[in-house]
């Protein structure tokens, strides 16, 4: 081992290990707050922007396509309305359309939402091998015909519903449990988790939606109550939204025009990410000023190295002097107490990633109990090398004010004896 | 026998918060032989301290030449100059001034970084030589006063230097430890062929020395301050 300024860095960090540590975690403080405010804004784009289950647009009542896409794909949100039966299978037949699954939402079990659909949603889709979302193994799927159910993970974990267990549905999108239905779903499975808003929905046939106790259709434009053991006309039955898989990219373009721009009834959301995308673009405000507060606590932790060597100066000073007695540079000390702060910035950068860790860990938890999404710890953002990087370059420029103070030591002086 | 010290019409002064300039430094003429051991005194502030801060090239003088080993030091730059006292001068404090974060052996191996290059077995050997060899990884703060002076004079000779400098070495120690540390100084001095200049008040200390030099009969500033 040399004894060469590694040995003075080494030394003066653990002489002065208390306030060493503490700006350590000051400096890694600011950049896990860094890191943690660019990575996560940027994932959560990402995960919010991608068509989880490999729809490309969403067919709903006439309204904002953004709500649609948030009650739609993320199960967030109230429906802006139902669409008529007789749009669900004009969209269905549409040459243009390769898929249409419809939805219908208004019940919800302890706060998880129920969707009514067709057994097609669990079918692979976008030329995928398998399906998004697949019965877990001891489970099958949902008879159309009876009132059973499939449910996702996090329901299945959150509410402990398993296999076999039966449940009722209560109204609304909000869990009343005064508003329970009389009609009894039965679990029949409980869905692979697929990290996608489905985790937090429990499906049932559409037609149990219809026939459920209390519900009254409107499709026709008058009030319907479904029957036991008779068929509903098609004309009162309505959908709350249609999922589309579209047979090519230029499709969205034509069903864009004909449903958004000639149309009233309908609206069309299409591209799902674009949409979402711009839902980010306009809460870009809110990461510029926690961008702006991230780069203020990154400053003030630089400032707090400045202060840590400047508060222990007068004690270093007398070293400083001992070392240039002994024949060291006043550029050796300097760089010494530069490669110091380097030091500490670097080691609070280090601690930085624990700290985004911590705080990704949080949001991640966060995000997906609230929304079914996954956000993704590995995906790469050039904020994890230029954070680290910045932080130890502004960490050693701190030091070019203890530097200077070091550089300019009087060495008789504080090689006096005490007076 | 070489030239370990030469002092040519060296003058350093000072400006007083009053505003004077005084003259700290007067000195005409002043010759150590490589080997020689030299023991000056004079009263104190008259300016024994600041000559041997001129010696190690830690001020530089108003005018004049001083020549350490045959290089003139006074003619650098300050990175020349701190080069030269890593290499060939050594110096020995009163309160010893080691470095209270390191051992005893690092003091060592950190003044050789700054000298002749790091040479731990060298460092030990010494160490071990002022009687430490169980000491060596202890710091300062855990050394009595004689083993810090002890550690201080290894440190002070671990370059091999051609002029050795001790700046009342022996004054914060008790009269058993000083002689102690000077003898192992002395000898150490004699050993690796060093010259020492000496400073002291000690008037059995500057009996033991065969030249002793009063700053005052060397300087001319004593008359002049």
């Amino acid at each position: 081992m040399k004894a060469g300024l590694g040995l003075l860095v080494r030394r003066s960090l653990r002489e002065h290990a208390v306030s060493t540590a503490i700006t350590v975690a000051s400096v890694g403080l600011a950049t896990g707050l860094v890191l943690a405010v660019f990575a996560i804004q940027a994932q959560s784009q990402r995960a919010f922007s991608a068509g989880p289950l490999g729809f490309d647009a969403v067919l709903g009542a006439r309204g904002s396509p953004l709500q649609l896409v948030l009650n739609a794909v993320f199960h967030l949100e109230t429906s802006p309305g139902n669409l008529p039966w007789a749009l669900y299978e004009a969209i269905e037949q549409h040459p243009q359309v390769e898929r249409a699954i419809p939805y219908a939402v208004g019940d919800n079990h302890r706060g998880f939402r129920i969707v009514g659909t067709v057994r097609d949603l669990f079918e692979p889709i976008d030329g995928r091998e398998a399906a998004v979302l697949r019965v877990a193994a001891g489970g099958r799927l949902f008879d159309p015909a009876r009132r059973e159910a499939v449910i996702g993970s996090t329901v299945a974990r959150e509410t402990e519903l398993a296999v076999g267990d039966t449940f009722h549905p209560h109204h609304g999108l909000v869990f009343d449990a005064s508003a329970r239905h009389d009609d009894a779903y039965v679990v029949t499975g409980v869905l692979a988790p697929s990290n996608t808003p489905a985790d937090r929905v429990l499906w049932i046939p559409l037609d149990g939606v219809y026939r459920m106790s209390g519900h009254v259709l409107r499709g026709s434009g008058e009030a319907h109550t479904a029957e036991a053991d008779s068929t509903i006309p098609d004309a009162h039955k309505e959908v709350s939204a249609v999922m589309l898989k579209l047979a090519a990219p230029q499709a969205g373009f034509f069903l864009d025009q004909t449903i958004n721009k000639q149309g009233k009834v309908a609206t069309l959301a299409w591209p799902i990410p674009a949409i979402m995308a711009d839902l980010f673009d306009k809460l870009g405000w809110a990461v510029r000023v926690l961008g702006l507060v991230a780069y203020l606590v990154v400053l003030v932790a630089a400032g707090s190295i400045v202060a840590s060597l400047v508060n222990t100066m007068n004690e270093r000073r007398r070293d400083f002097a001992v070392l240039r007695a002994l024949g060291a540079h006043r550029r050796t000390i300097s760089a010494a107490i530069v490669l110091e702060t380097a030091s500490i910035g670097a080691a609070g950068a280090l601690l930085g990633f624990g700290v985004y860790a911590a705080i990704f860990a949080l949001a991640r938890t966060l995000v997906h109990d609230e929304t079914g999404v996954v956000l993704d710890p590995w995906a790469w953002h050039p904020v994890f090398a230029l954070a680290p990087a910045s932080v130890v370059l502004l960490s050693a420029a701190a030091g070019l004010v203890p530097a200077r103070l070091a550089y300019r030591t009087d060495v008789a002086t504080h090689l006096a004896p005490p007076g | 026998m070489t030239t370990a010290l030469r002092i040519e019409s060296l003058r350093k002064s000072y400006v007083t918060p009053e505003g004077e300039r005084q003259t700290v430094v007067d000195l005409p003429a002043l010759t150590i032989e490589r080997g020689e051991q030299v023991a000056l005194h004079g009263e104190s502030g008259c300016g024994k301290t600041t000559l041997l801060h001129l010696i190690a090239g830690l001020h530089a003088p108003d005018a004049g030449r001083i020549f350490v080993a045959g290089e003139e030091i006074t003619g650098k730059g300050e990175s020349d100059r701190d080069r030269l006292r890593g290499r060939c001068v050594g110096y020995v404090f009163q309160s010893f001034h080691l470095l209270p974060a390191y051992t005893a052996l690092e003091n060592v191996r950190l003044a050789m970084h700054f000298g002749a290059g790091e040479d731990e077995a060298r460092a030990r050997a010494l160490l071990e030589r002022m009687g430490l060899a169980d000491r060596l990884h202890y710091r300062p703060g855990a050394l009595s006063l004689g083993q810090r002076q002890r550690v201080a004079v290894a440190r002070a000779v671990a370059n091999r230097p051609a002029l050795l400098l001790a700046d009342e070495p022996t004054g914060n120690l008790d009269p058993r430890n000083a002689a102690a540390a000077l003898a192992l100084l002395r000898e150490t001095a004699e050993e690796i062929g060093a010259a020492l200049l000496l400073v002291s008040h000690d008037p059995h200390l500057l009996a033991s020395f065969a030249r002793c030099e009063a700053f005052s009969d060397l300087a001319r500033a004593g008359a002049d301050a």
